[in-house]
């Protein structure tokens, strides 16, 4: 995808943030200002921070939307055209089979992470998706991928639980 | 004096037992720099434990090795995986991995640990003789001082990764900042950014950022088999050849040692910035057309990187010894393993225990050296580790990632902020925004927010002492020609003038 529309792309969801960031931060700045804070002084409130950031986040991010759209000769035509080839692409790219593979992977990480941790217990948990997601990815022969997993998973056991005394998760 | 106890501190590290203890520390400081999401601060937090009942001096011989095998062991991830094992090798990874790529990834390492040795070994001429000179220097620095100078590193970091586009580096830069100030602030115990959740109040911690940042986008594009992260060859080279290309570099192995002891000195300026500062500096003064090569494998990259950022272990270990204050992370936890053994550091170390400051200067020589030459015959297995297939390797490294965000807390909440910084690592990385400034911002957040603040309550809120301050209108100059340069303001008005000129 061309540089120029991912920066413009990247620009607009910046300046949001931008914008998000510095309205949550009037209302800290609000909050500091009563009881038990009562800190008036913008300047010496915990918000002064997050308000200055917020507003270069968005100075910033106009300045990069202007870069994106130097050189065109209508700026708001390009701006429409690059938001469009932006949309089109990524719908179009969440079809091939890489990228498929890739949510999927990010999928099971997602229920180990979410789902299986501190629910069962780790050795289970980690071998289980090591396991699934070699197999997933078609990394080697199905029992291949379980002996790697199950002599990987007793390896960081080894080296974590019962040489270093830590505890895993 | 001096002598005798430089010579008391090499009699005991080559006791056979300190030596054995000496390797197996730098070894597995090595494995775990090696590993991505395995960092020198967790790996000395463990072996603390670990030590509590050795002797005091194998303990602390233990500690500095595994302090420097970890730090040095960054750079092998860095340049074959380009995922920097630690922080600490970021900067490293931009010419490391091209190198690489190019089919010199062996020499690439060799470079890279030997520069780290060399590092490392000069810092220690510092932690000795010049310790005096350099607390003072770093006293100098006030509340308004360290603000500025976390802002001029997020910058530079920002205008060297971001690849031409230094705004989407300082936007990268501004996110990490952001990320810093979620939590209960430092000075009123204010809660910013927490929605009223008892983790988020806590803050975020730097490792699970660090870790889901770097690793993570890594581990998802190799299910997409993509060659970005492909690991890469320990290509056969010839020792002389390393060696000339050090001999020859040796000036910018001198500059970027200072650099890094500079930068390790200042409390909180840890070892990836010494590392993007060198690099920045060798980039900086090189020419027009050498500076095009920096980010394509240019080995100057990796010298200055490797050098500035070992150089930092000993530039972090001065305020540790002389003001009980820790240079950096990795620091910080050794300054509790110090405490720990039974040792006080601060201005009275001096007078109670004044064979420590050379037991620790022999130490680091030492395990500099160890490093050198276990790093040099692991790599091999190393790279036999790296060099699994993907496929296996990376679910592995996930497990890792979740030990490593994991074990600085024991708080699960920690596993879940990795994969979400994971995804944020993921959006940088599509929209071609660098991760490293990110970081950066992470890191300093903190030490830039607690001293802005500082300094303005100490002014009830007036900005005007900022510019009465030497050091500061020197910070505040070069932040704001590297602002307008980068943003093409100079090239701009050189335009103009040349038009007048011709008019």
């Amino acid at each position: 995808m061309e540089n120029k529309t991912k920066d413009t792309v990247f620009s607009i969801i910046m300046m949001l943030l931008g914008g998000y960031v510095v309205i949550e931060s009037v209302r800290m700045a609000r909050k500091a200002a009563s009881p038990p804070y009562n800190i008036t002084t913008l300047s010496v409130s915990p918000a002064f921070l997050p308000v200055i950031l917020g507003i270069a986040l968005i100075v910033f991010s106009v300045i990069l939307l202007i870069m994106s759209l130097v050189g065109e000769k209508h700026p708001a035509k390009a701006f429409a055209q690059h938001i469009t080839t932006f949309s089109t692409r990524f719908v179009a790219a969440l079809q091939t089979p890489g990228i498929l593979k890739m949510i999927g992977g990010v999928a099971i990480m997602a229920v180990l992470t979410f789902l299986m941790m501190g629910r069962i217990p780790f050795w289970i948990g980690g071998t289980l998706f090591m396991f699934a997601t070699m197999l997933f990815l078609r990394a080697t022969k199905w029992w291949k991928s379980l002996l790697s997993s199950i002599i990987v998973m007793a390896a960081m056991v080894l080296l974590f639980q019962v040489a270093f005394g830590t505890t895993l998760p | 004096m001096t002598a005798q106890y430089l010579l008391n501190a090499i009699l005991t590290v080559l006791t056979p037992i300190n030596l054995l203890f000496l390797v197996l520390s730098t070894t597995a400081g090595l494995m775990m720099g090696v590993l991505p999401g395995l960092s020198a601060t967790m790996a000395i937090a463990l072996l603390t434990g670990l030590t509590y009942n050795f002797p005091t001096q194998s303990a602390l011989i233990a500690l500095i090795g595994v302090y420097v095998g970890s730090i040095s062991g960054g750079c092998q991830s860095a340049i074959l995986l380009n995922i920097p094992g630690t922080p600490a090798s970021a900067a490293t990874a931009l010419d490391g991995f091209p190198i690489a790529k190019q089919g010199k990834g062996g020499l690439g390492i060799f470079l890279a640990t030997t520069v780290s040795c060399l590092g490392t070994i000069i810092s220690v001429i510092f932690v000795l003789t010049l310790t005096p000179m350099l607390t003072s220097m770093a006293l100098k620095f006030a509340s308004w001082e360290f603000f500025l100078l976390s802002i001029f590193g997020i910058l530079i970091c920002g205008a060297i990764t971001a690849q031409g586009k230094a705004v989407k580096g300082w936007i990268s830069g501004i996110l990490g900042l952001l990320v810093a100030m979620i939590g209960l602030d430092t000075v009123d115990t204010f809660a910013r950014f927490s929605y009223g959740n008892v983790n988020m109040m806590s803050g975020i911690q730097l490792i699970p950022v660090m870790i889901g940042l770097f690793g993570f986008p890594e581990i998802v594009k190799s299910f997409k088999g993509d060659g970005a992260s492909e690991i890469q060859k320990l290509t056969k080279f010839k020792a002389r050849e390393g060696f000339k290309l050090v001999g020859k570099n040796i000036g910018t192995i001198i500059r970027s040692a200072f650099i890094g002891v500079g930068m390790g000195i200042i409390p909180g300026v840890g070892e990836d910035v010494g590392g993007w500062l060198s690099y920045w500096a060798t980039k900086s003064l090189s020419s027009e057309e050498e500076k095009q090569t920096f980010g394509t494998g240019n080995p100057r990259g990796v010298i200055s990187a490797e050098t500035g950022n070992n150089a930092c272990i000993g530039g972090a270990i001065i305020p540790v010894l002389s003001l009980a204050v820790p240079g950096s992370a990795p620091a910080a936890v050794l300054l509790a393993a110090f405490l720990m053994h039974g040792y006080r550091p601060g201005p009275l170390l001096m007078t109670e225990s004044p064979d420590f400051v050379y037991n620790v200067g022999i130490y680091l020589v030492f395990a500099a050296i160890a490093m050198w030459v276990i790093a040099l015959l692991m790599a091999k297995v190393t790279v036999r580790v790296l060099r699994m297939n993907k496929k296996i390797l990376m679910p592995i490294i996930y497990v890792l990632c979740i030990i490593g965000s994991y074990l600085i807390n024991y708080n699960m909440f920690d596993i879940k902020v990795m994969f979400a910084f994971g995804i944020v690592g993921m959006f940088l990385s599509y929209m071609d925004c660098p991760p490293a400034p990110f970081l950066l911002g992470v890191i300093l957040g903190p030490m830039a927010d607690s001293n802005l603040r500082r300094a303005l309550r100490l002014s009830d809120g007036s900005f005007a002492p900022m510019f009465q301050r030497p050091i500061c209108i020197v910070f505040l100059i070069v932040i704001a020609a590297m602002i307008l340069s980068q943003l093409g303001v100079f090239r701009q008005l050189k335009k103009v003038n040349t038009r007048r000129k011709t008019a």
